[in-house]
């Protein structure tokens, strides 16, 4: 039994043609693509905003662990809390920042509240709050990577 | 040869599609149209045809070129590009490709319908007139109908043809060669 032909160049060029001649573009075409492009120029440009802001507080976090007496520093690199420095003198006696009973008695004594109260407890918020205090009343004493650090740590002279 | 100079130049007037025409009211309206505009004007019906004989249904052909237009569009908001319509006609080929091999993905995980139930493309292929002639391009493989549609129904030349799939001139010489031999007993009773 004989195989057909193959079909010739003209009559499948017709046939194509024939097949596919009524096929036109429906209503709102153009429309749906216009609304397709606006949809993702939208999805970019909220995508790269997205980006932006990660890269933002990738960077943020970055510059905070880097500081010299940062996290990455690790305990020994980070000087004590200046408690001392701000409490040093029984007569320059810490500013309205020390507060509490013990912090009081401590001043009254020529003790520092760090030294007045069990470590772990809340005067060791105080005393990083102290440490923020400035000595001057213009410089700040401590980065806030560094008082970070002093609230994770006991408090007391234990630790140093 | 002037055949291979355009791309189906009996059609470039052919009615603008109706969601356009709607649009452009008159010529000196037509004039101001950007060139994405005019690009869809001129070539959208046509590359509608190719991924119809591409893809086989009218709503995913509409998605091929429709999704082919929004790259382009990205693509020249990016940077100009020299041949449109050359990047136009490769969006809907490869996009077509990637249609077809969904589609093998989808029919593989989907149940078998019920045996008396219509398909669901028959009513989505009511604006092609010979179905005869779609059902023997899917019954040839990918390669072959495309070769085959881009250089008997677009009039492509087949250096051309060979650079948008990507693959030599003689490639593309036997895909026609073997597409028209299989072609031959799948078309014999349609006149």
């Amino acid at each position: 039994m004989n195989a057909p032909p193959p079909v010739s160049p003209e009559r499948l060029a017709r046939l194509l043609d024939e097949a596919v001649s009524q096929v036109t573009a429906p209503p709102g075409t153009f429309d749906r693509i216009r609304h397709g492009i606006r949809r993702r120029r939208w999805r970019r440009r909220i995508g790269a905003a997205l980006f932006s802001a990660a890269l933002l507080a990738g960077g943020s976090v970055t510059v905070l662990t880097v500081t010299p007496g940062g996290v990455l520093a690790g305990p020994q690199a980070v000087a004590p809390p200046s408690v001392s420095a701000a409490t040093g003198s029984p007569n320059s006696a810490p500013t309205s920042v020390t507060g509490g009973a013990a912090g009081h008695a401590a001043a009254a004594s020529g003790m520092t509240s760090a030294e007045a109260e069990p470590p772990g407890s809340m005067p060791t918020v105080r005393q990083a709050g102290l440490a923020l205090a400035a000595p001057d009343g213009d410089q700040p004493a401590v980065t806030s990577a560094k008082i970070i650090v002093d609230l994770r740590r006991p408090a007391g002279p234990v630790g140093y | 040869m002037a055949r291979h100079t355009s791309y189906k130049p009996e059609s470039s007037n052919a009615p603008l599609g109706a969601g356009l025409s709607m649009m452009i009211e008159s010529p000196d309206q037509q004039q101001d149209l950007d060139d994405f505009t005019a690009l869809y004007v001129r070539h959208y019906e046509q590359l509608l045809r190719l991924a119809v004989l591409l893809v086989g249904d009218m709503a995913a052909a509409e998605d091929v070129v429709q999704e082919a237009f929004i790259r382009v569009h990205r693509r020249i908001e990016a940077r100009p590009v020299h041949n449109q319509l050359a990047y136009l006609r490769q969006a809907v080929v490869n996009l077509a490709r990637s249609e077809l091999r969904r589609r093998l993905v989808r029919l593989r995980h989907a149940p078998r319908p019920m045996p008396d139930a219509a398909s669901a493309e028959e009513g989505a292929c009511a604006a092609i007139s010979r179905q005869e002639v779609i059902h023997a391009l899917r019954r040839i493989p990918a390669r072959q109908r495309e070769a085959v549609v881009l250089r008997y129904w677009a009039d492509l030349p087949e250096a051309e043809i060979a650079e948008l799939m990507g693959v030599s001139v003689g490639a593309i010489k036997g895909y026609i060669s073997r597409a028209m031999a299989r072609l031959g007993p799948l078309l014999e009773g349609v006149s």
